[in-house]
């Protein structure tokens, strides 16, 4: 497949501060490849690099076949005029919607009814038809948001640079930009977009970089990155809320408070090892279940404490051995079933193929 | 004293009437003067405008060696003091100067020259800091989207369009208020017409008439004059406040 970027050997300096580190990447025409890190860790350092607005330390930056730090004059324009970023504060001239998103065709000297039918295009893209009258200033953080989409959408660039793009915005919002920026992909349009929200990622990405200290951990499809992390700090940023030391021995991994059976094991006999279990990979056992010994990887526990996580699962906190917690995610239809409440002991099994090792 | 006192009172109401009077009948004198004030203010605003602005866009749009100084420099000729940029431009004009030979000195021009040098520290100084005010955000904002060094230059000109106005207006303010530097490079001029017996301002503005008035004893004129610079001042005040309002 084509490469949109190539990025080779980037470094990037704030006074001390190294913000990147030796990052390397090709990304592919059509991708929704997304940049997953905590704050400060180089996302919206390395879009502003690729965008030309700031300039890496030592390193090199293709667009298609254009060396974007060497390039100049018309070349350099050209490429620079077949992306757009989206910025995390959203600036936007103080003037009319229609005078917003009409900006960049104006610049490039397109003619004014072609302006008026792409700038109406981009409105309903968005779903913000009918506001080219309005003020910019008077929109409201989410239609601010969606106009500032409008304004790169118009020049039908090859591809698009999202910083942050649902980091100020409630749940409701974030969902609608998600789907903006399904349609926009949709369009042909290469996207590239920054967050620190697992969950935006999991549901948006085709492909996942995982940034931490300018240093990228892990690259994939989104099932590596958050069933098969490759680090301890990916698979905590990840949700994997359970995270223990082990051993390797033949036929199990042992853990100080479980033995748990698996025929799959790459390591070798007495590495020691990370074991990662998500939350809702762990099944809880009811008392009248038939063939209760059948399950695998079986403990007790007391629950200590339950949280609602997000709309459909709630959070068990469950203690083994008198310290050790084990989080547990099941669906609230479950709970209300199994009449299960804060104090109750309950049995529990990891299935062999829900662990993770590292 | 006291007596004393009371006279003046009477002596303050008798001009004060007189000037409105002066105002009212639209007097030649009184007329040409604010004329003579309004086009050489106005003049030198304008001759102004062409350089600061750019002036301004230049040392705000781009980063260079010395930058800080440059604008701690415009700041601190923002108040320059009017009488000294009087006497230097005299200096350089008169006869005997090193541009004598232009043979400005007590014209119009000597008057632009001197307000000109008076205004610019203001115009640029204000539009530097209403450009910064645009902030970096739009600067990227504009060039993400395409735009090239003019393109980005001109908007962020749009943006700080309200800013920019403020300057010119606090410029001409100043331009209008000011007396000491008109006064030595302009001369104070009046030609008298013998056949209508009437005095029509060559050099005179409101500001250099009136101590000139004052110190005649012609305190009617000197109040008229005085009503009519307040006047232009405050209007322009409004003006900039309500600029800034909009904002």
């Amino acid at each position: 497949m084509a490469h949109i970027f190539k990025i080779r050997d980037l470094y990037k300096k704030y006074n001390e501060k190294q913000v990147l580190n030796d990052i390397n990447i090709n990304i592919d025409v059509g991708e929704i490849f997304c940049i997953l890190g905590p704050s400060g860790a180089g996302k919206t350092t390395l879009l502003r690099i690729l965008n030309s607005i700031e300039k890496p330390d030592s390193g090199r930056v293709f667009f298609k076949k254009t060396n974007l730090l060497t390039s100049r004059g018309k070349e350099f324009l050209n490429s620079r005029r077949k992306m757009a970023m989206v910025f995390q504060d959203g600036a936007v001239f103080n003037s009319s919607v229609y005078d917003n998103v009409s900006y960049g065709l104006k610049i490039r000297g397109i003619n004014k009814d072609e302006i008026r039918k792409r700038v109406n295009e981009s409105l309903k893209i968005v779903g913000l038809e009918g506001y080219s009258g309005r003020r910019a200033h008077t929109l409201s953080g989410g239609e601010k948001q969606r106009m500032t989409f409008a304004m790169t959408v118009v020049l039908k660039p090859d591809v698009l640079l999202f910083d942050e793009p649902t980091a100020s915005l409630d749940p409701i919002n974030e969902k609608i930009i998600e789907s903006i920026i399904r349609r926009i992909n949709d369009l042909g349009i290469t996207i590239i977009f920054t967050t620190h929200k697992q969950e935006e990622a999991l549901s948006l990405a085709t492909r996942i970089a995982v940034i931490n200290k300018g240093v990228f951990e892990q690259i994939g499809p989104p099932e590596d990155i958050f069933y098969r992390p490759n680090s301890v700090f990916i698979a905590r940023f990840v949700g994997v809320e359970n995270i223990f030391k082990g051993i390797i021995r033949s036929n199990s991994i042992d853990l100080d408070w479980i033995r748990l059976k698996t025929p799959v094991i790459t390591k070798k006999i007495g590495d020691k090892v990370t074991v990662c279990i998500r939350p809702e990979e762990i099944f809880l056992i009811r008392n009248d279940a038939t063939h209760r010994n059948d399950y695998p990887n079986q403990f007790n526990g007391n629950i200590t404490r339950m949280s609602p996580q997000g709309k459909a699962l709630i959070r068990l906190f469950i203690k083994v051995n008198k310290r050790l917690i084990v989080k547990v995610d099941v669906p609230r239809h479950v709970v209300n079933h199994m009449d299960i409440e804060v104090g109750k002991e309950i049995t529990a099994s990891i299935n062999h193929e829900s662990l993770h090792v590292i | 004293m006291f007596k004393g006192g009371i006279l003046n009172m009477n002596f303050l109401i008798d001009g004060f009437l007189k000037a409105i009077a002066l105002i009212l009948s639209n007097d030649p004198y009184v007329m040409s003067i604010t004329a003579v004030s309004i086009k050489i203010s106005g003049t030198a605003v304008i001759i102004s405008i062409l350089f600061s602005i750019p002036t301004a866009i230049l040392i705000s749009t781009n980063k260079f060696r010395g930058k800080k100084f440059i604008i701690s420099l415009i700041n601190t000729a923002m108040s320059l003091p009017p009488v000294v940029v009087g006497l230097i431009v005299f200096l350089m004009l008169v006869p005997a100067g090193p541009l004598g030979i232009l043979q400005l000195i007590f014209t119009p021009a000597a008057m632009i020259i001197a307000q000109f040098i008076l205004v610019t520290p203001i115009i640029t100084g204000i539009s530097i800091a209403s450009i910064n005010s645009v902030g970096q955000s739009i600067r990227d904002t504009a060039f993400t989207l395409g735009g090239t060094k003019k393109d980005i230059s001109l908007i962020i000109l749009k943006e700080a369009k309200v800013g920019i106005i403020i300057a010119v207006l606090a410029g001409f303010g100043r331009a209008i208020a000011e007396v000491g530097a008109i006064l030595i490079a302009g001369g104070n001029v009046a030609f008298w017409d013998a056949e209508t017996d009437t005095y029509s301002s060559y050099t005179r503005t409101l500001t250099t008439a009136i101590t000139l008035e004052t110190s005649k004893g012609d305190i009617s004129t000197s109040i008229a004059l005085g009503i009519i610079v307040l006047s232009i001042a405050l209007s322009v005040n409004l003006l900039s406040n309500r600029l800034q309002d909009r904002e």
